[in-house]
C-alpha cells in the first residue's frame, strides 16, 4: 500500500514549487487527489455520479474544514463512501477537504445518475380548501400538565453507556417535551392546530407559518435528523393554548375522525359523553371556530361554538 | 486486505449486475416525484393494485404496469401518517394501517377515490416519544391482528408526557420497553381488544402468518440479539430480549421486579427460559437488518423455490432465502442469499404480485440515512433456472443437499466441494456477538442421487445450539456447465435428529 503514498505526497510537494500562493497549491493539490480517488463516484468536477453532488447547497455531514476532513478520513461505510485515513496521509486529506470546499459553492447541475427528480421537502403545508393533517409527534408549545393527566410520567433514568453496555447512575438522562399523539392541521397562513388524541382535547392554534420537519424527517429527503429531539419546530405566531383541567370529566378514548370539506371531524368519548368536534378557520385570521356536538349517555344530543380568540402573550417561539 | 480492491468492489457493486441476473431482474419503479418514497409497507388490493403506505404522504395505489416508469399512481390517502409500517389492505376502497399509536381503518365512504374516514381500530399500547417503536402487523387468519410492537432505542429519548404508563425499570438498557408491550407481540381482535401473545423482541421488524398458520417474525442483531434472527412465534414463548419482560406481570411480581438487571447478572437462568431461533442471519455474511419474511408461492412462477421464504434486509443489498424444516418437535433451518448487488438497500417490505411472479420491494432506511436507499423496486424470474442449492435437511449422520440443477456424479461426490465450518452466536446485554468456538468439520462421505440433484453428506460432530456455515467449492459445476449462484448456506442446529 506503501507505494501509492510516496506518489501521491510527491505531487504536493510538485505542486507547492510551483504555485504562487500557497492555498492555492494546497487546493491543487487536492483537486489532483480528488480526480484519482473521489470523481469515479463523486464525478470529474464534484457534481455527482453515483455518490452525491458536492457542489449543491445539500450537504449531508457538514461545511466546515473539520468535518469535511472528517468525513473524508472515516468515511460513510454504510452508504459506501469509503474511509480514506489508512490511504491517504492526514496532510493529503486535509487537501482534499479544501478542495472540497473550493467547490462546494458551485451549484453545479447534478450529475448523478438514477436519481429521480423530486420536489419532496420537509416543510409540508395546507390550504383552507386543502387542508393538511398529519400525525407526528409534537411540541407542547409551553401547554401545562394539567392538561396531560392521562398521560404516563416520563422520568429520568440513568443514562445508557453504548460502549460498556453499563447504566451510569452519575449521569441520568431526563426526558423531553413532546406529545406522543397528536394530530396537527394546516390551513394554510390562517390557521394550524394540534389535537390530542390521548386527551381528547384541543392543545393550541398557531398561525403564520405550519412547520419545519427537519428534526423529524431530515432535510430533504433524509439525513440531519436531530437525535434526540425528533419533535418538530412550530412556525409562526401562537394564538392559542388549552390551560386548565378538561371541560368532560372522564375517561378519553379517541375513535378517530372523518372529513367534512377536507378538515378532519374528530369523534372521541369522554366518559359517557360522545362527543365530535371539527375545528375551522373563521373570517378572523388566527382564530379558529370549534363547533362541538355533546351527546350524553341518554342520548341528548347539543351542539355549540367556540371561538379561540389569542390568550398567549406576544410570543412567536 | 487491499484496500485498493475494497473500493473497486465498491464500485464494481455499484455498477455491475447482480449474480443471478439471468434469473431475476431487477428494476426500479417511478414514484411521482412530490413523495419521499420511504416505503413503510406494501400490499395488493384483490383488484390487483399496489399498495404503499409511506412515512410521509399517507397511502399511494397503482396498476402495475410493464413499464416500470408508467405507473399511474393515485392518493388514496392524502394524510400524513406516523410511521405506517404495516398495511392490511380489504379493497380498495379500505385499508388498514398500524401507525406508532394506533391500529387505523381508513375508508373512502362516498367512492370518490380518495380515503375520507379514519378509525381508531385499536390502540392499547405505549408511545413514549421515541422515534424506534415501529409496528408491523399480520392478520391472524380471521378476522384480527398480531402486531410486532417494537421497543424504543438509547440513541433516542422518552417524552415527559408519555402514552400508556411509563416503567422506569424497563426505561434502563440499550434498546429498552419503557412504555406498554414494547418488545411483544400481541393480539388485536375485530373490537381492538388487546391480548399479549409472546415477548421478548428487540426490533421484530417484520411478521407473517404462514399458509400452514405459523408465525414468524425476524429482529435485529444488537443487544440481546447476538446476530440477527428468524423467530418461529409461539403462545407465551420468551424470545431473549429481557425488557419486554416488565410487561409481564406475573415474572415482575413472582421473579423480579427489574428483569433487565436479573439476565444481566444470571446469564445461566437467561438462557433456560429463551426460546432460541429457527433461523439465525449470521451478521454481515447473510442480512445485516432483516425486515419482513414472506412465503415464496406454490408453483414456479417465482423460480424453483416455492413454499421457502424470503427476508429483505434493511442494511444490505439483499434478499435473503430461508428454508426450514421440523425436526424433534421444533422449527429450525438454512439461509442463502437469493438477490444481491443491484437490488440496493433499505429493503423493508415483500409483496408478490396477484400472478405470483414478480416480488415488489418497499425501500426505506426510515430516513435515518440517504435517500438512495429508498425507493420500490420490482424483481421478476426470467424463467432462466439458477443453480443453487434447493434445500438442505439435517440428517441422522450429516445434511442432505438438493440442488436446482443435476450435477455429475464424480463431481457432486468429491469431498473438497464441501467446506464446513460451525459456531454459535452469544446472546447477551452487549451489542451483537463475535463467532464463538468456530470449528472446522470435516465431511468424510458424500453419496450421490441417481439424478444427480442430491448429496447425503457425512459430517461427524455436528452440535445442537451451532450453526453450521457451508461453503461449497467453485469447482461444484451442473452438469450444464453453470456455476454456482450462492456458494454459502448456513444451518442454525436447535435440535439433532
Ligand atoms: C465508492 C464511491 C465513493 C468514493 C470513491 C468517494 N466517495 Fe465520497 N461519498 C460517497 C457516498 C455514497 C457519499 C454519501 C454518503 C451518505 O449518504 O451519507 C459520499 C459523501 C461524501 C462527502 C459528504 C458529502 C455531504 O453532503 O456531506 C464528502 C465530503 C465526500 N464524500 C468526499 C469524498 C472525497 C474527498 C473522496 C475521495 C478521497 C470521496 N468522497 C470518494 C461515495 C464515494
Amino acid at each position: 500500500m506503501e507505494y501509492r503514498l510516496i506518489p501521491l505526497a510527491a505531487t504536493g510537494i510538485l505542486l507547492a514549487g510551483i504555485s504562487v500562493d500557497a492555498d492555492d497549491a494546497i487546493i491543487q493539490q487536492g483537486r489532483q487527489t480528488f480526480s484519482t480517488y473521489c470523481a469515479p463516484c463523486h464525478g470529474p468536477e464534484g457534481a455527482g455520479l453515483l455518490a452525491p453532488n458536492l457542489t449543491d447547497a445539500e450537504v449531508l455531514h457538514g461545511e466546515s474544514l473539520a468535518e469535511i476532513t472528517k468525513i473524508i478520513g472515516e468515511g460513510v461505510p454504510a452508504r459506501s463512501m469509503p474511509p480514506w485515513g489508512g490511504v491517504m496521509d492526514d496532510a493529503t486529506i486535509e487537501a482534499t477537504a479544501h478542495y472540497v470546499m473550493s467547490i462546494m459553492d458551485d451549484n453545479l447541475p447534478s450529475g448523478m445518475v438514477a436519481t429521480p427528480d423530486t420536489t419532496v421537502t420537509p416543510f409540508p403545508f395546507g390550504s383552507a380548501e386543502e387542508p393538511y393533517v398529519l400525525r407526528t409527534f409534537m411540541p407542547t408549545m409551553g401547554v401545562g400538565d394539567e392538561v396531560f393527566p392521562h398521560h404516563g410520567n416520563g422520568m429520568a433514568t440513568p443514562k445508557y453507556d453504548a460502549k460498556g453496555g453499563t447504566f451510569n447512575i452519575e449521569k441520568m438522562q431526563d426526558p423531553i417535551d413532546g406529545v406522543p399523539g397528536g394530530v396537527t392541521v394546516n390551513f394554510g397562513e390562517a390557521l394550524s392546530y394540534c389535537f390530542d388524541t390521548t386527551e381528547c382535547r384541543l392543545l393550541y392554534t398557531w398561525q403564520g407559518g405550519f412547520m419545519d420537519m427537519t428534526d423529524y424527517w431530515g432535510a430533504g429527503q433524509g439525513g440531519q435528523r436531530k437525535k434526540f429531539g425528533y419533535v418538530p419546530t412550530v412556525l409562526g405566531n401562537m394564538v392559542w393554548r388549552a390551560d386548565g383541567p378538561a371541560e368532560f370529566n372522564g375517561t378519553p378514548r379517541f375513535r378517530g375522525y372523518r372529513k367534512v370539506e377536507g378538515a378532519p371531524e374528530f369523534f372521541y368519548e369522554i366518559g359517557d359523553y360522545q362527543i365530535t368536534l371539527l375545528v375551522t378557520p373563521s373570517d378572523e385570521p388566527g382564530v379558529a371556530h370549534c363547533y362541538y356536538t355533546v351527546t350524553d349517555s341518554s342520548g341528548q344530543k347539543r351542539s355549540f361554538s367556540r371561538f379561540l380568540h389569542q390568550n398567549i402573550e406576544e410570543d412567536s417561539s | 486486505m487491499n484496500r485498493r480492491k475494497i473500493i473497486n468492489g465498491l464500485l464494481i457493486l455499484a455498477l455491475a449486475t447482480g449474480l443471478n441476473a439471468e434469473s431475476y431482474r431487477v428494476e426500479a419503479i417511478n414514484m411521482p416525484g412530490d413523495v419521499a418514497p420511504e416505503v413503510g409497507d406494501l400490499d395488493f388490493t384483490p383488484e390487483g393494485e399496489l399498495v404503499v403506505s409511506l412515512r410521509r404522504h399517507g397511502i399511494l395505489m397503482a396498476k402495475p404496469n410493464a413499464n416500470p416508469a408508467a405507473f399511474d399512481w393515485r392518493v388514496f390517502a392524502a394524510d400524513s401518517l406516523h410511521n405506517p409500517t404495516g398495511l392490511d389492505v380489504v379493497s380498495g376502497s379500505e385499508v388498514l394501517v398500524s401507525q406508532m399509536q394506533e391500529l387505523t381503518r381508513i375508508t373512502d365512504t362516498d367512492g370518490d377515490g380518495v380515503a375520507d374516514l379514519y378509525e381508531n381500530v385499536a390502540d392499547d399500547w405505549g408511545v413514549t416519544g421515541n422515534y424506534h417503536e415501529s409496528i408491523a402487523i399480520t392478520r391472524d387468519g380471521g378476522d384480527g391482528w398480531y402486531l410486532a410492537i417494537g421497543t424504543a432505542s438509547h440513541n433516542g429519548p422518552t417524552f415527559y408526557h408519555t402514552r400508556g404508563e411509563f416503567a422506569p425499570y424497563g426505561r434502563t438498557g440499550r434498546n429498552f420497553a419503557a412504555g406498554p408491550w414494547k418488545g411483544w407481540i400481541v393480539h388485536a381482535d375485530a373490537e381492538g381488544n388487546i391480548t399479549p401473545f409472546a415477548k421478548g423482541f428487540r426490533a421484530h421488524n417484520g411478521i407473517i402468518r404462514d399458509p400452514q398458520g405459523r408465525i414468524w417474525a425476524t429482529d435485529n442483531q444488537g443487544d440481546w440479539r447476538g446476530t440477527s434472527p428468524l423467530y418461529h412465534v409461539e403462545k407465551d414463548n420468551f424470545y431473549g430480549h429481557p425488557s419486554s419482560l416488565i410487561w409481564d406481570k406475573n415474572f415482575t411480581t413472582n421473579v423480579f421486579k427489574d428483569p433487565l438487571q436479573l439476565y444481566i447478572d444470571d446469564w445461566d437462568a437467561y438462557e433456560a427460559h429463551r426460546t432460541p431461533a429457527a433461523v439465525e442471519f449470521p451478521h454481515g455474511l447473510m442480512s445485516n437488518s432483516p425486515s419482513e419474511p414472506i412465503v415464496i408461492p406454490t408453483g414456479n412462477a417465482f423460480g424453483p423455490f416455492a413454499g421457502q421464504m424470503l427476508v429483505g434486509d434493511i442494511a444490505g443489498p439483499r434478499i435473503t432465502r430461508v428454508m426450514v424444516e421440523e425436526v424433534s418437535g421444533v422449527m429450525q433451518g438454512a439461509c442463502v442469499t437469493l438477490i444481491s448487488g443491484d437490488i440496493g438497500g433499505g429493503n423493508n417490505r415483500l409483496v408478490f404480485s396477484p400472478d405470483d411472479s414478480q416480488l415488489y420491494v418497499g425501500q426505506t432506511f426510515r430516513g435515518w440515512t440517504r435517500n438512495s436507499a429508498d425507493g420500490l423496486k420490482r424483481v421478476s424470474y426470467t424463467g432462466e433456472t439458477p443453480f443453487e442449492m434447493q434445500n438442505i435437511s439435517i440428517t441422522k449422520t450429516g445434511f442432505r443437499l438438493t440442488f436446482t440443477k443435476p450435477v455429475d456424479e464424480s463431481t457432486l461426490s468429491r469431498l473438497s466441494h464441501y467446506k464446513a465450518q460451525s459456531y454459535w452466536y452469544k446472546s447477551h446485554h452487549n451489542y451483537g456477538s463475535p463467532q464463538m468456538d468456530v470449528t472446522e468439520l470435516s465431511v468424510t462421505s458424500a453419496q450421490v442421487s441417481a439424478d444427480g440433484r442430491t448429496v447425503n453428506l457425512t459430517i461427524p460432530g455436528i452440535q445442537p445450539k451451532r450453526i453450521v456455515q457451508f461453503d461449497l467449492g467453485e469447482g461444484l459445476v451442473a452438469a450444464d456447465g453453470s456455476t454456482i449462484g450462492n456458494p454459502t448456506i448456513c444451518y442454525t442446529v436447535r435440535k439433532l435428529r
